[in-house]
């Protein structure tokens, strides 16, 4: 397992690609300083016999014959090659039996092949060599060989096989230390992952603090995380929520069946069971159907349902639905509003949150009492206050009345899902908007602050007219 | 003064003969829509799978179709679709366990003609379909009738008989609505969202105290009920013999 997961890790691929790109650019550089210093050193010799040949060229016979014994006399290296042969090619002095063959009389360097006299079984060497006839017909050979050269390709190569190799196996080394780490830290995470996939929800991949990729990437799968849990927590007490609140309902519809199906005689009394068995569980229908329609909106899908919306007619058709239940019940439902131009929102929504909020307000006020709906500009943007004066609610019971299923004990002989208010708080928190409730002493009031919302400009959704512009044409003035 | 009638399978005695095709494949739930819609006098076809649905609505015969939305095999969205494409225009009304306002308006936009979220009342789909079979009157009339009653769309004026009645705009549409349907069960959510354009009303029965109102300004006092409750179910606007 250990070696093809090796292989297959980033790192050490990265490892490879490296050392091979290291290993051709140090052969490369190697190749240009032969090649540099191979080339000035050929120039050089080139040089230096060419001179000597034309320098010696000029010179009386016998100190030619001198210069060349002397040269092959001192060179106890053999690193040059001297030679003088009549014009007929016969030898005069020298250690070269005969004109190299192949090495044109012209002055000019040539490189030729010599086999070295004297000692026998030597291989022939290459020889940079010159040739000149001398103004006597006689020939004078000057020659060097390339063994430096040889020596310096071996040198450089000696040098490139001693650096590159360790250098290559380096490199290696590490892209191997390097994604073992790696691959234990991988490892690390994927194993966290497992046991989570296993139903650990509480697990979090393993940070070292040091800030590197590998905790940035976890930090931001563990945020992740976070968020997955709180939504199937979010998901789960819903689940418990229905559960418990359906119970009770559906608990008293079964013990009613069950009773009249036992001790029930009359077709009547069966027929009030069934009826009064339906109204159970239409009521556990609408929680349910509450519910659901508060996690949609919690869950922000409805945006797309947003367009610019004219508050202040939203109120007056909430008014217009409303007003007779109030007239019904001897309440005066009073609003007050004042012109705020158009906002960015959903237009059904708003109007089933005003619609929530007057029939809350409606549900708690007493005979004769006094609703009223204001809509006005604060300094902290658009306001809309449902004032009741009914019995109000509790400081301390405030927040928790937002939340879902909180039923304060004033609520007791108020028939409903309980999921109102909850809805009305689902609905501002889409549109920005902040909720308090205050005292309207006596009494309570619920004010939404429309704080985050956009103004709307320019294009128009169509909106239930303004009641106050139809009413004129629809109530006769022909009596 | 409350005028409250029972539900009579009477009332739909109008349309009854008509042939009706469920597609529908929870049979309990099929078995007992059979038996409410039967007792209105409406003969019944069932398919249980969206293929079987399709295969018997392409036969000509049927004056509506309920289909379900979550089928086997097919659909309900795409057999409607299907239809339409071959250009047989029956109604339907769509059953749908999946409520919501978007969900309505795809049912709708995929050529169903009407949508009733699941859990329903059997009388509330008996309204509808009712509804569904008999389409409102005329919509050029410009003056409606119902016994004495009177609507004058063009001066907007109300009268029974001689006297002539106030109405506020909606009160107006309200009654505008019952005397296109003259002699048929309206249901509350029928009229939330035909007359307020409401799909998700706090309360159903804001509709009745709005009724309420309409009655009283109708019926005056000794005047015969021409505005009944129908228990449990909705309102009818009827002349009783």
């Amino acid at each position: 397992m250990f070696p093809t997961d090796l292989l297959r890790a980033t790192s050490f691929r990265l490892a490879i690609a490296l050392a091979a790109l290291f290993g051709a650019s140090t052969l490369l550089i190697f190749v240009f300083i032969y090649w540099q210093t191979a080339g000035s050193e050929t120039r050089r010799i080139e040089a230096l016999i060419e001179y000597d040949a034309k320098v010696e060229a000029g010179e009386p016979r016998e100190l030619i014959e001198r210069f060349v014994t002397n040269r092959v006399t001192s060179d106890f290296h053999h690193l040059t090659y001297a030679a003088l042969f009549e014009a007929d090619g016969r030898y005069v002095a020298g250690d070269l039996g005969q004109i190299p063959a192949g090495l044109p009389v012209d002055g000019q360097v040539h490189v030729t092949r010599i086999a070295p006299s004297g000692e026998s079984g030597l291989a022939p060497e290459t020889v940079r060599a010159v040739a000149r006839r001398l103004p006597d017909g006689s020939v004078l050979v000057v020659g060097r060989t390339s063994e430096e050269l040889e020596r310096l390709r071996e040198e450089v190569a000696r040098a490139l096989s001693l650096g590159l190799l360790p250098a290559i196996l380096l490199s290696l080394a590490t892209g191997v230390v390097l994604s073992t780490r790696a691959n234990a830290r991988v490892k690390a995470v994927n194993d966290t992952a497992e046991r989570i996939m296993h139903g650990q929800l509480r697990e979090r991949l393993p940070i070292r603090g040091t800030g590197d990729d590998f905790d940035r990437l976890s930090a931001s799968v563990n945020r992740m995380l976070d968020e997955i849990e709180r939504l199937l927590d979010e998901l789960k007490s819903t689940g418990d929520e229905i559960a418990h609140d359906l119970r009770t309902p559906l608990t008293r519809v079964r013990a009613r069946l069950e009773n009249t199906r036992r001790f029930g005689g009359s077709i009547e009394e069966f027929e009030a069971a069934i009826d009064r068995s339906m109204a159970g569980l239409d009521q556990a229908l609408a929680i349910i159907t509450a519910l659901l329609r508060i996690r949609e909106i919690e869950a922000g899908r409805r945006r797309s349902g947003f367009s610019a919306v004219d508050l202040s007619a939203v109120v007056a058709a909430a008014e217009e639905l409303y007003q007779p239940i109030a007239e019904d019940r001897d309440i005066s439902l009073v609003t007050r509003v004042q012109p705020i131009g158009k906002l960015n929102g959903d237009h059904d929504l708003l109007f089933e949150m005003i619609g929530n909020l007057l029939d809350n307000a409606l549900k708690y006020t007493p005979r004769g009492g006094t609703v009223t709906v204001t809509l006005e500009e604060t300094r902290e943007g658009p306001t809309l206050r449902v004032a009741d004066n009914g019995p109000g609610i509790p400081l301390e019971e405030r927040e928790r009345v937002l939340l879902r299923f909180y039923r304060s004990a004033r609520d007791q002989y108020v028939a409903g899902t309980g999921l109102g208010l909850s809805l009305v708080a689902a609905i501002a928190k889409l549109h920005d908007a902040r909720i308090t409730i205050g005292d309207a002493g006596p009494g309570c009031v619920i004010s939404v602050l429309f704080k985050g919302i956009q103004r709307s400009s320019g294009w128009d959704r169509a909106v239930e007219p303004p009641i106050a512009t139809v009413q004129s044409g629809a109530t006769s003035s022909k009596a | 003064m409350e005028a409250i009638l029972a539900e009579s399978p009477a009332w739909g005695a109008v349309t009854a003969n008509a042939k009706i095709l469920l597609i529908e494949d929870d049979c309990e739930t099929a078995d007992e829509i059979i038996r409410a819609l039967s007792a209105h006098g409406y003969a019944l076809t069932h398919a249980d799978s969206g293929q079987r649905g399709l295969r018997l609505a392409r036969t000509p015969g049927f004056n509506l179709l309920i289909v379900d939305r979550m089928l086997p095999e097919m659909d309900g969205l795409t057999l409607i679709k299907t239809l339409r494409e071959e250009n047989i225009y029956v109604p339907v009304l769509i059953l749908s366990g999946i409520a919501g306002v978007d969900e309505r308006v795809r049912g709708l936009k995929a050529g169903g003609d009407d949508y009733l979220t699941k859990p329903f009342a059997l009388s509330e789909l008996a309204a509808r379909i009712e509804a569904l079979l008999r389409r409102p009157s005329d919509a050029r009339e410009t003056v409606l009738r119902v016994g004495p009653l009177e609507l004058d769309l063009i001066d907007r004026v109300a009268r029974r008989k001689d006297r002539e009645i106030e109405l506020l705009p909606r009160e107006f549409k309200l009654l505008e609505y019952m005397m296109r349907r003259p002699s048929r069960v309206v249901t509350r959510d029928m009229l939330l969202e035909r007359v307020w354009n409401y799909a998700n009303a706090p309360h159903a029965n804001l509709v009745d105290v709005h009724m309420g109102k309409l009655r009283r300004k109708i019926d005056a006092e000794g005047e015969i009920s021409l505005l009944y409750n129908v228990r449990g179910i909705g309102f009818i606007l009827r002349v009783l013999d």
